[in-house]
């Protein structure tokens, strides 16, 4: 039996937290406390869609004056990620999402998009003393999530929690149900109330991606939350003439979510020897064909 | 003395009759091999992916334990290349996929590196249960969005229906 802490709203999303130790109703009830009050703490912190947050100010002002060590570890992390798909993974989007109107008041209003993406390794740089932002905007969608998710699992085990999964907005990390492997469901991404296969996670994140979500249409002009790095002139409603999702596991939640985003860009078999020595897999399913291709031990 | 030995007889006979008829393990590898099917021409050399094709509807009534299922399907890549795959499904008395076989292209090898790293076996029941079923905890799946952004679409998108 497990307990299903009362659904979160953080990040723009909904959140679950599964509990499998034992725990009465008193003990559920405050650690659902608790995981709000820490999952407000981080987006009040980082959520760029608050005015006064550190990545906020980091874009607003350039600079972020003796930043603590979460938020070093958190910047450091995606620079790591863009060198490692290759410049596909970019949190200097930010830019390029303001234009298209996904902004703090969802206005749907596009302007004209820059026409090129600044590297973090040159545009932002990094130390115990301060955090400098030279070019771009940062936006950590592409990979907030599945950090948060991680932090709070890190959260949990704090409080004593071995058993538990967490449950970000359809992105995921699992310990396990007294070591068993935890069965959960991937969405299909068009059908509504719909999965398209079962799947286990045993100390594993998990995220998925899709074209398909958060996407507006403006003038006959589709967008997406999601932006092409490989092409800064490519329109989001040309990213595919087929819809898909993307389902990606691997040790860490933050590393799901960033390789999530990227496999829906490029293809898998660009960063083969990556995926495979930090143990991530992934399944694509193309909704027009109704295919389900995996990765081995997915 | 005589009886002993016709005792003795008897008893031989019997065995030897028993040993002759009484099927050895020898007996049993001499058997016919088994007939070569699409199954038994796997190969080492010919690692092929399993694939599941996906149905959201209901499969047809058919006779259980048997490859009733035979498709040529087309599937893209993200990248937008294009490849042939041969499907053939088994199914179980519950309509529930027990076995996969994918054939890629319609050749032995793979036609590009995607499919060559698939080896090993990728076999799973194809289920298209409605969600209503399982705890949204379970789900995973591209962001869920919040009332907020889907107001949003939609106050952006009434003016454009008027």
């Amino acid at each position: 039996m497990s307990i299903v802490l009362p659904p979160l709203s953080a990040l723009g999303t909904v959140w679950y937290v599964e509990l499998f130790d034992s725990l009465n109703q008193e003990k559920a009830d405050e650690t659902s406390g608790l995981v709000r009050l820490f999952l407000t703490d981080f987006e009040e912190k980082y959520s760029r869609f608050k005015p006064h947050s550190l990545i906020s100010t980091l874009n607003n002002t350039g600079a972020l004056i003796n930043p603590d060590q979460t938020t070093i570890a958190l910047l450091t992390l995606a620079q790591k990620f863009y060198r490692d798909t290759g410049g596909i993974f970019n949190p200097l989007i930010g830019e390029h999402l303001l234009a298209r109107g996904y902004d703090t008041n969802y206005s749907f209003t596009p302007k004209t998009e820059p026409s090129d993406f600044p590297s973090p390794l040159t545009a932002l740089s990094i130390s115990r003393e301060s955090i400098k932002l030279t070019a771009g905007q940062i936006d950590l969608g592409g990979y907030g999530k599945g950090w948060l998710i991680d932090q709070l699992s890190l959260f949990l085990r704090d409080r004593g929690f071995q058993y538990f999964l967490i449950n970000g907005g359809g992105d995921m990390y699992a310990t396990s149900n007294y070591d068993e492997p935890i069965p959960i469901y991937l969405e299909h991404p068009t059908l509504p109330n719909t999965y398209i296969a079962e799947t286990t996670l045993k100390n594993q994140g998990f995220a998925a991606s899709s074209t398909e979500k958060r996407r507006w249409q403006v003038a006959g002009k589709k967008y997406s939350h999601i932006v092409d790095t490989t092409n800064p002139t490519k329109n989001s409603s040309d990213l595919n003439n087929d819809t898909f999702g993307i389902y990606v596991k691997a040790p860490l939640a933050v590393t799901a979510d960033a390789w999530s985003t990227t496999l829906l860009i490029s293809k898998p078999e660009t960063h083969q020897a990556l995926l495979t020595q930090e143990q991530v897999t992934h399944a694509t399913f193309n909704v027009q064909s109704g295919t389900l291709i995996s990765s081995p031990n997915f | 003395m005589p009886i002993v030995v016709v005792i003795l007889g008897v008893i031989i006979i019997i065995m030897g009759v028993a040993f002759f008829l009484i099927p050895r393990p020898a007996d049993e590898a001499a058997l016919p091999p088994p007939v070569a099917t699409e199954e038994n021409n796997r190969t080492e050399t010919m690692e092929i992916a399993e694939e599941q094709t996906v149905e959201t509807e209901p499969l047809p009534s058919i006779t259980p334990g048997t490859i009733t299922l035979q498709e040529n399907v087309t599937y893209l890549t993200p990248a937008r290349t294009e490849h042939q795959l041969a499907v053939t499904m088994t199914v179980d008395n519950n309509n529930i996929v027990t076995d996969v076989n994918v054939v890629y292209d319609e050749t032995n090898g793979f036609s590009n590196g995607h499919q060559e790293r698939f080896d090993g076996l990728y076999k799973a029941e194809v289920i298209g249960k409605p969600l209503s079923e399982i705890s949204l905890s379970r789900v995973g799946g591209a962001s869920l969005t919040t009332d907020a952004f889907n107001e949003a679409v939609r106050n952006m998108l009434e003016p454009q229906v008027n």
